[in-house]
């Protein structure tokens, strides 16, 4: 049995596969196939191990999933007949990757075979190896392919070195081994070799630059001189390609001399000569001649080569643009580009064979040096490059035409010293390829003519021209028609006449009779309409006779469709019929434009189209995101939506909204806080926010609930001080803070590579304030850590601390023990408390935090909570609530929401707790 | 990276030889293959496109002086011997020999032998 004819059966299934006419047939046959297959494996088949695998391999191909067959490569290359074993390793390298674990399990049979006395046998498992190598087969298997690569057969030579470009790429930390094995590699003859040790010494010197230090000084001439011999070769039949010898492994060496060229002076001095010789010797008239001399150019610009050398590969590429292949003059255009920074003189030289290629049949080819003359162009040639460009324009591909239109538009826009070129450059343009012409382009045009009072007459008349022998372009009828509005009496009177100009006689009429063909030309839009019934207007006051045809042409659009044609129609007549006396002052020319003003608004208008979407696009999200409903069941109100993110720094959030927002919220909230908060007193009818409470309440004691519950026995004899006399906040000195961090943070998160935010007042009522201090890691921007420091600022000591807090589900919270369950009073203690919090929305939801504190006070249970929301780079908010009092709780809320109120940037979120 | 894959592929588009020197999923390989028009124009700076060119030349004649003006139905019901010859010119993305003797000597020795 054969493995390789693959048998009759394989014929069969390549031909039912061919003959499927729909791909549900072709599935059809596919899986009926995969369903014998699998069955062969199951049963452990072994006879036909082989074709099952070759028919895999076709399955695969095609495209269909064949994980199921990789145990059988397996299989196939532990066996120990070559014909299996061939089969197995094309079948591995097929259907296998490195990322599969199923590779381990033949690293075994691998390094069985790299030992292999067969050759034949070495050279299979070394190109399987090179292949699919991963990571850590590579760490094993190095040994062996280093000594392969000191093998006598060049065959495994050759096989070897490729490998270990693999083994350097997956570890790069190998690549000193294979130093001094690479470089050997380049003394030898045979092709194959050499050119498989050009290449691993390239990998070699991307790899390290100890290793790119060593080639360079050991291996730059040996190199030359393998250039040398290929180059200077008699025919070879064996390596010939049209007439060259070799011209991969020319390229090779061509481009790792290009790398040992870079920077270093005394290397690219070595390769000069060699360069100079390649550049000049090698036949053009194949490609692979052209290939080589590519190769060639691309590394006399890349090394620190003399003139006369960058000079010759100039010369080379601008021969290759008269070239008749296609690929030849494309990759050309593209090297020119780059090598304009290098030899900006040199390529200029090439300018007209450049300018020839614009006008090229390909439209790749166009483009590209299209690109290329925009980039050549400068003052002393622009008159003539543009004289060029705008002819072509005449004859250009309709698809190519609004490219260099706007290439056009661009060069006369930066290149014009004189104003009457560039309106004659403009003029040109608009009556070739006005349709391509885009808005700010003609926009800027008028605002030049409109600058321009000695040449206003020049244009008027030379556009009155233009748009008379065609109505075809549409902005060279918007550009004719404002002027002819505007300018109307120097066109009829030739004021402004300039010597260069064909005198014209244009009588009134005639004028008017222009833009009614405008007008009534069924191609016209809207704005060219528009714009037109405004210049008819103007007209009728800068020649009152003609006042009555204008009024009758004017209405004719009285009944117009657009809207903005109507108006501007019945208006326009009205003004022209009733208002004489004012007409003529209303229908002035227009004041002079402001050039610098409009080129600034044009440049910003540009700029805020380029960076402005981002940001329309996040205030959208937050419009999303404010209507959805938080936790705890209550709508947030819209302020919500720009709230920038607590901790998140380093967001630059969107404006604060206005508070009008939350100014007209009231009543709702007061409600929501009072009914929320008091789940005692009835609930407003029709309501469900009790029962979404006590999820939230549930959440909040399954989350919050402190593992130190026994702490320090409370200790109540504290003097009493007067409420007033307590300092009302206390700011949290930062050495403090740093103090209590050290003492609680863990030990994994070095707080030199965290980075410290301030600290803010999280929460303050009449008996309790807490600061919280955040910090950010800068590869973990998500995670944000909180010092939590409680201070009691009551007489009386808090016992039983419990501090929980509860968070929206986007938000991971891991809260630390407490330092103590004991708040000494009137401030003569703390309590500290880290918090993680993990925002997985980070950057698009802003943190928030529902906090709670239950505590007891001579033998009473007391219950504070509040909302950690934040809020102009601030984090704010809460109220408090006291269960035993319900009109204390009132009197309380109101308090708070009247300062929310008054410090309009807050945000009011309802809380609730448990009474 | 040099050559990151070879694709045969017929008039129809239809693939008649693949093979992959850098990981795709199943899913990667049938977009990439879908839409290899797009990917043969958007051609890259950092290649030698006349030396791909020419390599591609290289690879039909090998194919040419082993099955004698090779065409689809050679490659598809031969294509072991394909990979094995492309095998013996690719290797991890790089040339690993250019001379059709030296590629063609180990198939023929397979085909004697069997």
């Amino acid at each position: 049995m054969n493995p390789f004819s693959s048998g009759t059966r394989l014929r069969d299934m390549i031909r039912s596969i061919r003959a499927c006419k729909t791909a549900a047939e072709e599935r059809a046959v596919v899986r009926k196939e995969c369903a014998a297959i699998r069955a062969a494996i199951s049963e452990n088949d072994q006879d036909y191990r082989h074709r099952n695998l070759a028919k895999l391999m076709f399955i695969h191909m095609l495209g269909y999933p064949t994980h199921f067959g990789q145990m059988e490569c397996l299989k196939l290359i532990a066996a120990s007949g070559f014909p299996e074993k061939r089969i197995g390793y094309l079948g591995l390298m097929l259907l296998l990757d490195e990322r599969q674990e199923v590779l381990m399990l033949v690293t075994n049979s691998l390094k069985q075979d790299l030992n292999h006395s067969n050759q034949y046998i070495v050279g299979l498992a070394l190109c399987a190896l090179g292949n699919i190598c991963s990571a850590e087969m590579a760490r094993d298997l190095a040994p062996e392919v280093e000594r392969l690569l000191n093998s006598r057969d060049p065959n495994i030579k050759k096989k070897a070195a490729l490998c270990s470009i693999r083994i350097i790429r997956k570890v790069p930390d190998l690549s000193e081994n294979f130093m001094y094995p690479a470089a050997s590699l380049l003394k030898e003859k045979h092709h194959g070799v050499l050119i498989s040790g050009v290449q691993l010494c390239i990998e070699l010197c991307k790899a390290s630059k100890d290793s790119l230090d060593h080639i360079r000084r050991n291996c730059t001439d040996v190199l030359v001189r393998i250039l040398k011999d290929v180059s200077n070769s008699s025919y070879a039949p064996e390596y010939d390609i049209a007439g060259i010898t070799d011209p991969f492994l020319h390229i090779r060496v061509l481009r790792i001399l290009r790398i040992l060229g870079q920077g270093d002076a005394d290397s690219s001095e070595t390769m000069n000569d060699i360069l100079a010789q390649v550049a000049t010797k090698t036949e053009s008239n194949k490609n692979a001649g052209n290939a080589i001399l590519y190769e060639c150019v691309e590394t006399i610009m890349g090394i620190e080569a003399t003139s006369g050398l960058r000079v010759l590969a100039i010369n080379i590429l601008g021969r290759f643009l008269s070239n008749r292949d296609n690929n030849i003059r494309y990759v050309a255009l593209n090297i020119l580009m780059r090598a304009i920074s290098v030899d900006t003189q040199a390529v200029q030289r090439h300018r007209t064979t450049i300018l020839e290629c614009v006008k090229d049949t390909d439209a790749s080819i166009r483009k590209r040096a299209l690109e290329l003359v925009f980039l050549l162009v400068n003052d002393t040639n622009a008159k003539h490059l543009i004289k060029e460009l705008v002819d072509y324009l005449q004859v250009s591909d309709p698809d190519f035409k609004e490219d260099l239109t706007a290439k056009i538009c661009l060069i006369v826009e930066k290149f014009s010293q004189d104003k009457l070129w560039y309106l004659d450059q403009m003029f040109k343009v608009l009556s070739l390829a006005g349709n391509f012409v885009k808005d700010d382009v003609w926009h800027a045009l008028i605002v030049a003519i409109s600058n321009a009072p000695d040449l206003q007459g020049y244009s008027v008349r030379l556009l009155y021209s233009a748009l008379q022998a065609s109505l075809e372009q549409e902005s060279l009828v918007r550009v004719a028609v404002w002027c002819i509005g505007e300018y109307g009496e120097m066109l009829v009177n030739n004021v402004g006449f300039l010597d260069s100009e064909e005198p014209i006689t244009v009588t009134e009429s005639d004028a008017i009779d222009l833009v009614e063909l405008a007008l009534k030309r069924h191609t016209t839009d809207t704005t060219t309409r528009a714009m037109c019934l405004v210049s008819l207007l103007k007209l009728s006051s800068r020649f009152p006779p003609t006042s009555e045809r204008v009024k009758g042409i004017v209405t004719q659009h009285k009944g117009n469709v657009e809207l903005e044609l109507q108006q501007r129609s019945i208006e326009f007549a009205s003004i022209i019929q009733r208002h004489t006396g004012i007409k003529s002052t209303l229908l002035e020319r227009m004041p002079v434009l402001d050039e610098a003003s409009y080129l600034s608004k044009r440049a910003g208008s540009t700029e805020k189209t380029a960076s402005g979407d981002p940001k329309s696009t996040a205030s959208g999200d937050s419009k999303i995101t404010s209507s959805v409903k938080v936790p705890n069941g209550v709508a947030k109100p819209p302020t919500t939506a720009a709230i920038p993110n607590l901790i998140d720094f380093s967001i630059d959030d969107a404006p604060v909204p206005p508070t009008s927002t939350t100014a007209s919220e009231p009543p709702n909230f007061m409600m929501d806080l009072i009914d929320i908060n008091l789940p005692s007193s009835p609930p407003s009818g029709g309501e469900p926010a009790p029962v979404i409470n006590r999820n939230i309440i549930d959440d909040l004691l399954s989350i919050g609930t402190s593992p130190v519950e026994n702490g320090l026995p409370a200790s109540s004899s504290f003097p009493t001080i007067a409420k007033s006399t307590v300092p009302e906040t206390k700011p949290a000195p930062v050495s403090d803070l740093l103090d209590g961090l050290s003492l609680s943070l863990d030990s994994s998160s070095s707080p030199s590579r965290e980075e410290e935010h301030k600290s803010i007042t999280a929460f303050q009522s009449g008996n309790l304030k807490i600061t919280f201090s955040f910090r950010k890691q800068p590869e973990k921007l998500q995670a944000t850590l909180i010092h939590a420091t409680f201070t009691n600022l009551s007489s009386n000591a808090y016992t039983n601390f419990i501090f929980q807090a509860a968070v929206p589900k986007f938000i991971q919270l891991h809260l630390d023990p407490a330092s103590s369950n004991t708040l000494p009073a009137n401030g003569n203690g703390t309590i500290t408390q880290s918090l993680t919090l993990t925002n997985t929305q980070h950057g698009q939801k802003p943190l928030a935090m529902r906090i709670r504190m239950s505590y007891k006070v001579n033998n009473e249970e007391k219950l504070e909570q509040g909302q950690a929301e934040n809020k102009e780079r601030k984090t704010f908010s809460l109220s408090i609530a006291f269960s035993s009092d319900s009109h204390s709780v009132e009197r309380e809320l109101f308090a708070v929401a009247s300062h929310f109120l008054l410090s309009s940037s807050f945000e009011l979120v309802p809380r609730f707790y448990k009474p | 990276m040099g050559i990151r894959f070879v694709l045969l592929v017929n008039k129809q588009g239809q693939t008649r030889l693949a093979q992959y020197f850098e990981h795709l999923s199943i899913d990667e390989r049938r977009a990439l293959e879908g839409e290899i028009v797009r990917k043969c124009l958007a051609r890259n700076d950092q290649q030698n496109e006349l030396a791909i060119l020419e390599f591609i030349h290289l690879l039909v004649e090998t194919m040419d002086r082993h099955f004698g003006n090779v065409c689809e139905l050679d490659i598809m019901f031969h294509l072991e011997k394909v990979h094995f010859m492309l095998e013996e010119m690719v290797m991890n993305g790089c040339i690993v020999e250019t001379s059709k003797t030296n590629i063609l000597s180990p198939i023929q020795l397979m085909e004697k032998a069997s």
